[in-house]
This record gives structure tokens, C-alpha cells and sequence, in this order.
């Protein structure tokens, strides 16, 4: 099992920064969540500058799906799976998915909620997963031991964690952990903020100088790329 | 009767700071002193560390609050 | 099964947590078997604890010693 860092941690920081926190808090492995400021290009760019860092991605987050063979190419080029999420059902989830493999990329379905509602589906269909484990999984190590009795979990993705730990005592992580460790799970165990209102104490967690976020000296390195990923759009391979 | 001569909290101090913020406390009290600890957990592991590393008869160790959110213990140097 | 390393990485348990979470994983171990533990510094006072509470019992291994974070491998002997 590796400790990672969502990149939703820090939103608008620089992923620069965000591999320097992990760096500096022995955090092995980085989510990269693409949105306005986590483009193609900036994935492709975390990924050349952790060559010398021992920190690899974990996944790259999408919540939309419009062009398949692109995401392929950016999860081939990143060597890290696309992580299929988004406000649509799962049968939809699961057909992206099947789709960028398809077209010579890794995904990963984001599931969560009660295994009830999803663990079937996955089984049958003989997708690969990213669990995310919430404030709505009231026993997640039961919920561990049943997914884990049916398929290898691919990724887990932890709300909390961090500056979150010592507030979340009532969610069972402690037992959680212990079966994950009992049960040999080696892949990434993903931490990323339980709700945005967190984000200043997350930032001070991450080392945050001088502020990053509205009414501070932000770095504006980030610049705007397009979500949606175009058929054809170069993926700038500057290696 | 020992006095209490320091309120030491650590539930704000990161965990990875907290067992040098409490020795460095504990180093600081005179025979006869005593600290005040306060955690998020059970410090019977700083019990544990103090009598590896100072001996049983240099201190004691007497819980005032045992949970089950926070733990209070007052530790008297008693060398 | 035996030849994955089973992996405990304290630093997202909280801490209340932590050591019960620790000792139960070291309970759920058949004896010749082994966890690594991971924290972001030298779990000192877990040792002494071990050494009070399963003496003899139990080994340590530092398998990474900082500076951002240590890994010990904690195995159950007997």
C-alpha cells in the first residue's frame, strides 16, 4: 500500500507544488485531478519532473469523457490509469472505461457508496476500480472485506486523511487500515480533502507559503486549457 | 505534594512533533516538579518511554482523565 | 499471500486510533509473519511499548529510517 495525495488538495496550486509537498511529507504517489488548471500538458509535465523524484501518479481523475482515444493516450504517455468519474450512472462509467482500454489506455471506474449498490455490476462486467471511501461508508473495513473477497481493489481513495486525521475518529479508518494490511493491499491509498471548506488547513498542511487561492499572491503559472480534449489534439511530447 | 510547573497540550502539535515537545518538557522540570500532559490518545507509550529511558523510580505517572477524547496525565520528576 | 508485504501506514489513522489499531494488527499475525509499519517519525515509544507488553515476542527491523518517513518491519515470533 502507498500513501498518496489527491491533487484536489491544493486545487489551484501548481504541480510543481504539489510534488514538492509530496516530497516533503514522504508521500509516495500523486492524483492528478484534471480541471481548468490540470490540463494534458500539466499531467505530461508532473510526470517528466517526477523522473528524478521518487514519486509516481496514481491515476489521472476525469469527470467528463468526451474523447476516448485521447484520454488513451494520456494515460499510455503518463503511465498511470485514467480514473473515470463524474456526475453520470455507472453503466456509463464502466463504458468509458471499457473504451479507453480499448483504445490501448488503463482506466479505473470510480465507485462509491455502499458496496450493494455497485460491487455486483463491477464484478460481472470484470472492470477495474477506484473505491472512494466517505463519510457515507458508516463500516469501511466490513465494506473492505467484502469488496476484497470479490475482486483485487485497483485504487482506494480516502476522504480525509492529512489535516483531516486527527477530526475523524468516529469513521472506522483505524479498522479499515488493519485490513488493508492483513489482506496484503498494494496499491495506492489516495488522500484528498473531505470537503473544500478544508482547503485553507490543507494548504498550511502542505506547506502553503505566503497563500495560494483567492485574495492572496497566487502563482499564476496555471494556465487555462480546455477540458473537453479534442480529437487530434496534439499532446505536446517534449521529453 | 508536587507543583505543577508546566500545562503541556500536545493535541495541537503534529504527532511526528509531539514525543520531543513532551521530553523536552519533561526534561525541563526540576525534582519535585510536575506536568500537566494533555493528549488526543492514550499516553501510555510515553510511560512507557519515560521508564525505558529515565528508570521507574524517577517519575510518576498518575492519570486525571482517561477518555475517551481526551487523556490526562500528570507526570512528576521525582529525580 | 505470504509474499506480499502487508503495509500499515499509520499516518492517516487518527490518533486515538493508532496504537490499539497497531497491536490488533500485530494479533491478527500468525507467528514467522510480519507487518511494516509506516509513519513520518521513529515510532521510539511504540518500541519501548512492544518491549514492555510483548517481550520477546516480537522483532524490529528498520527498513527506512527518514528523513520524511520510517518504515519498521514489526514481526510476531511466537
Amino acid at each position: 500500500m502507498q500513501l498518496g495525495l489527491s491533487s484536489e488538495a491544493a486545487m489551484d496550486a501548481p504541480v510543481s507544488e504539489l510534488l514538492v509537498a509530496c516530497v516533503r511529507r514522504g508521500i509516495g504517489t500523486l492524483e492528478l485531478v484534471l480541471n481548468p488548471a490540470i490540463g494534458p500538458d500539466e499531467v505530461l509535465l508532473a510526470a517528466r519532473m517526477m523522473d528524478d523524484l521518487a514519486v509516481r501518479i496514481s491515476g489521472i481523475v476525469t469527470d467528463a469523457c468526451p474523447d476516448t482515444q485521447a484520454l488513451a493516450v494520456l494515460s499510455r504517455m503518463a503511465d498511470a490509469p485514467i480514473i473515470v468519474r463524474g456526475e453520470y450512472d455507472l453503466s456509463s462509467r464502466i463504458a468509458c472505461a471499457r473504451e479507453i482500454c480499448l483504445e490501448g489506455g488503463t482506466a479505473l471506474v470510480f465507485v462509491s457508496g455502499p458496496p450493494d449498490s455497485w460491487l455486483d455490476t463491477i464484478t460481472y462486467t470484470g472492470v477495474e476500480f477506484a473505491w472512494h471511501v466517505d463519510e457515507t461508508c458508516q463500516d469501511p473495513a466490513a465494506a473492505a472485506e467484502r469488496i476484497l473477497h470479490a475482486r483485487r481493489i485497483a485504487a482506494i481513495r480516502l476522504a480525509g486523511g492529512g489535516p483531516e486525521t486527527a477530526m475523524q475518529d468516529e469513521r472506522g479508518i483505524g479498522a479499515l487500515m488493519r485490513v488493508l494490511a492483513i489482506e496484503g493491499y498494494d496499491g495506492p491509498l489516495i488522500m484528498t480533502p473531505s470537503s473544500q471548506r478544508y482547503r485553507v488547513v490543507w494548504a498550511a498542511w502542505l506547506g502553503r507559503r505566503g497563500g495560494w487561492g483567492c485574495g492572496s499572491k497566487s502563482d499564476k503559472t496555471g494556465r487555462s486549457v480546455p477540458l473537453k480534449l479534442e480529437r487530434g489534439m496534439s499532446v505536446a511530447d517534449s521529453r | 505534594m508536587s507543583q505543577t510547573a508546566v500545562d503541556l497540550d500536545v493535541r495541537p502539535v503534529e504527532p511526528k512533533d509531539r514525543y520531543d515537545t513532551i521530553m523536552n518538557a519533561y526534561e525541563k522540570l526540576r525534582a519535585g516538579e510536575a506536568m500537566q500532559l494533555t493528549v488526543d490518545h492514550d499516553p501510555l507509550c510515553m510511560y512507557y518511554t519515560l521508564r525505558a529511558t529515565r528508570g521507574d523510580e524517577s517519575f510518576t505517572f498518575e492519570y486525571v482523565e482517561r477518555g475517551p477524547e481526551t487523556w490526562r496525565v500528570i507526570v512528576t520528576r521525582t529525580t | 499471500m505470504s509474499t506480499q508485504e502487508r503495509v500499515l501506514d499509520v499516518r492517516v489513522i487518527p490518533p486515538r486510533e493508532k496504537h490499539p489499531t497497531i497491536f490488533a494488527t500485530f494479533n491478527s499475525l500468525e507467528p514467522g509473519e510480519a507487518f511494516v509499519l509506516v509513519n513520518d517519525h521513529d515510532p521510539k515509544p511504540l518500541r519501548f511499548q512492544f518491549e514492555f507488553e510483548y517481550t520477546g515476542k516480537f522483532g524490529w527491523q528498520y527498513l527506512e529510517q527518514g528523513p520524511a518517513i520510517w518504515r519498521v518491519q514489526i514481526s510476531r515470533i511466537a
